[in-house]
């Protein structure tokens, strides 16, 4: 039989706080206002474990190569390079007596495919229960506000079925789903940014993190995936402008025609 | 049915299945970057399009300019540093590049094959089409493929990684690329059909953009291959068109003077395909090689396309009538005709 409950505190201080990865305010040494290419940040980026006392953790490379990260007493973690780009994984786990929990977070390292496709580190088995971005955003794509993204649960490796999953925002949003028959579960992204202002890089990004948990032979499991979000760029584009744009094209283009043809048709006649 | 068959038509097969496999291979190849072919493809295949078999060469050759390069020197690297993963795509593209030539623009491209489709919609619907272009409308646009080249792939991205210009000069011919709107469309997604507001830069670009894709949806009816003329690929590709293995040869005969028929059938009005008595490579920079030349020439042997030293097809008598007769009977029907009938 199978127990399901929502997913503990994440943003409502609930009774069990989950375990969790969020990206920590860097060091004032490492801030610097300059866009820094695609993955930024060579230095290191700092990341906070919620709830990580107790808790290993450690750093999935590509090629499926884990190695272990260090966690300070304020839950501080500090992903430096790993020789390898592209998609990591960030991986906690934390064992208390029958309680089993897991953070995952995918992270991406600089700006350039590496040897392995992220498909590896996605599909591979990495815990009992687990939720897989289905797919994981690539360059040029980011979750963002208005766009629904797919995600599946795993228990044992095998699809859960009509099982429950939370996603909340650090904007305070909160949806809860099911998955379907093949364990698939889309959330469209919540548009719950305040202050928008024009252009990506005006806006900082929020956070979201899905939960879910399980039950199987008396033994709970609770894993959740947090990713950052960004606010929908239709805040400040527009698709009916672009079409405008498209037309007076396709009127300027008729003109010049007609005209060249008129000139011709003169040339032609004398 | 094979009768029917002859190397425009085997081109045109060609295209659709490079357009199919290009703008939706990543059910094949798969759908992250590390899975696409190459990441420096010689054609105009978009990473914006989610669903692309591979993403064109132009594309990291900008990221580089504006995110290594720039920021290399600013930093006080040296040039080799700076330069080393752009001359890791360029070897990427040149590997691609030598197998097909300049033949990536008129065989694979799917920007190419998009307006090769509204010329023949064009021509079906009986439009009074502009079949050549003027020589001086023609010499006036050559240059601009260059200039696009130079300034909006690697200048205005390069400033902006120094710090000199702005954030959306980082990459300006993706922001300006039909190609870009075009795959993206094709898939169902009209996030790249858009009007940028959020300062003056992009306002600047999403607007040229689109007014540009317009351009092309209209001119394409009535004139072959209106982008093409001023695609910085074409440029690209003009500069390493020597180290391809497929060529384009003549051997021009005194009769070659009189007739013209080759340069008539260019789509890119290359009239230095009739003129050009001397050389024997004729593969001039806006050339892509779609071999109407060769299939239009009543001479044989005299215009050839080859694969190195192997003949694809050569100019043959037989072949022309055969040609231009398939050539006639496909203008002759059109609606315009059929009305007029009726």
């Amino acid at each position: 039989m199978t127990l399901l409950f929502t997913l503990l505190g994440l943003c409502s201080g609930a009774a069990h706080a989950a375990l969790l990865w969020q990206p920590a305010p860097p060091e004032p040494t490492q801030q610097g206002g300059a866009h820094q290419g695609h993955g930024g940040q060579r230095g290191g980026k700092p990341f906070l474990l919620q709830e990580g006392a107790g808790a290993e953790a450690e750093i999935w490379l590509p090629t499926l190569v884990r190695r272990p990260l260090q966690v300070d007493e304020s839950g501080r973690v500090l992903v430096g390079g790993t020789g390898s780009d592209n998609y990591h994984l960030l991986y906690a786990k934390k064992v208390e007596g029958n309680r089993e929990q897991v953070a995952l977070r995918y992270h991406y390292q600089h700006g350039k495919p590496s040897e392995a496709s992220p498909a590896l580190l996605v599909n591979q088995d990495k815990t009992a229960l687990e939720i897989i971005p289905a797919p994981l955003t690539r360059e040029h794509q980011r979750y963002t506000s208005l766009k629904s993204h797919g995600f599946i649960v795993r228990f044992d490796g095998k699809p859960l079925a009509g099982h429950p999953v939370t996603l909340r925002s650090s904007n305070g949003s909160e949806i809860n789903g099911e998955t379907d028959r093949k364990g698939r579960i889309t959330f469209h992204l919540p548009d719950d940014f305040t202050d928008v202002k024009p252009g990506r890089s005006n806006n900082s990004p929020a956070e979201f993190v899905l939960g879910t948990a399980h039950e199987m032979d008396g033994r709970s499991y609770q894993t959740t995936l947090s990713a950052p979000y960004y606010v929908s760029p239709s805040h400040w584009r527009s698709t009916g402008g672009g079409l405008m744009a498209m037309l007076v094209g396709v009127v300027t283009g008729f003109v010049v025609l007609r005209r060249s043809q008129k000139s011709s048709d003169k040339a032609g006649r004398a | 049915m094979f009768n029917r068959i002859n190397l425009s038509v085997l081109r045109k097969l060609v295209q659709l299945g490079a357009f199919v496999f290009l703008v939706y291979g990543s059910v094949i190849v798969g759908f992250y970057t590390a899975d696409k072919i190459s990441v420096a493809f010689p054609s105009l295949t978009c990473a914006y399009d989610m669903q692309s078999a591979d993403y064109c060469t132009l594309i990291p050759f900008q990221h580089q300019m504006d995110h290594r390069v720039g920021a290399v020197l600013s930093a006080g690297g040296t040039v080799v540093q700076a330069l080393l993963p752009t001359l890791i795509t360029l070897g990427t593209f040149l590997l691609l590049f030598v197998i097909l030539n300049k033949a990536f623009c008129g065989w694979i491209c799917p920007l190419g094959f998009f307006q090769e489709v509204l010329s023949l919609i064009g021509q079906k619907l009986g439009l009074r089409r502009i079949e050549s272009l003027p020589q001086k409308v023609v010499d006036r646009i050559r240059p601009l493929k260059w200039l696009i080249l130079l300034l909006l792939v690697f200048a205005l991205p390069l400033l902006t990684g120094l710090g000199i210009a702005g954030h959306e000069a980082g990459d300006p011919f993706c922001k300006i690329c039909p190609s870009r709107i075009l795959t993206t469309l094709a898939n169902g997604d009209t996030d790249q059909l858009y009007l940028d507001t959020s300062s003056g830069g992009y306002l600047f670009l999403s607007v040229v953009a689109n007014f540009i894709f317009g351009l092309i949806l209209v001119w394409g009816l009535f004139v072959r291959q209106p982008f093409c003329r001023i695609c910085p690929m074409l440029a690209l590709h003009a500069v390493f068109r020597k180290v391809g293995l497929v060529r384009l040869v003549k051997n021009a005969k005194p009769r070659c003077e009189k007739c013209g028929l080759c340069a008539k059938a260019c789509p890119m009005d290359i009239r230095e395909i009739h003129t050009e008595m001397e050389k024997k490579d004729v593969l001039f920079p806006d050339c892509t090689l779609c071999g109407r030349c060769v299939e239009f020439c009543p001479d044989k042997d005299v215009l050839q396309l080859k694969y190195t030293a192997l003949p694809l097809l050569r100019a043959d008598p037989a072949y022309f009538k055969k040609r231009k007769k398939a050539q006639t009977t496909w203008e002759k029907s059109n609606l315009r005709n059929l009305l007029k009938r009726d």
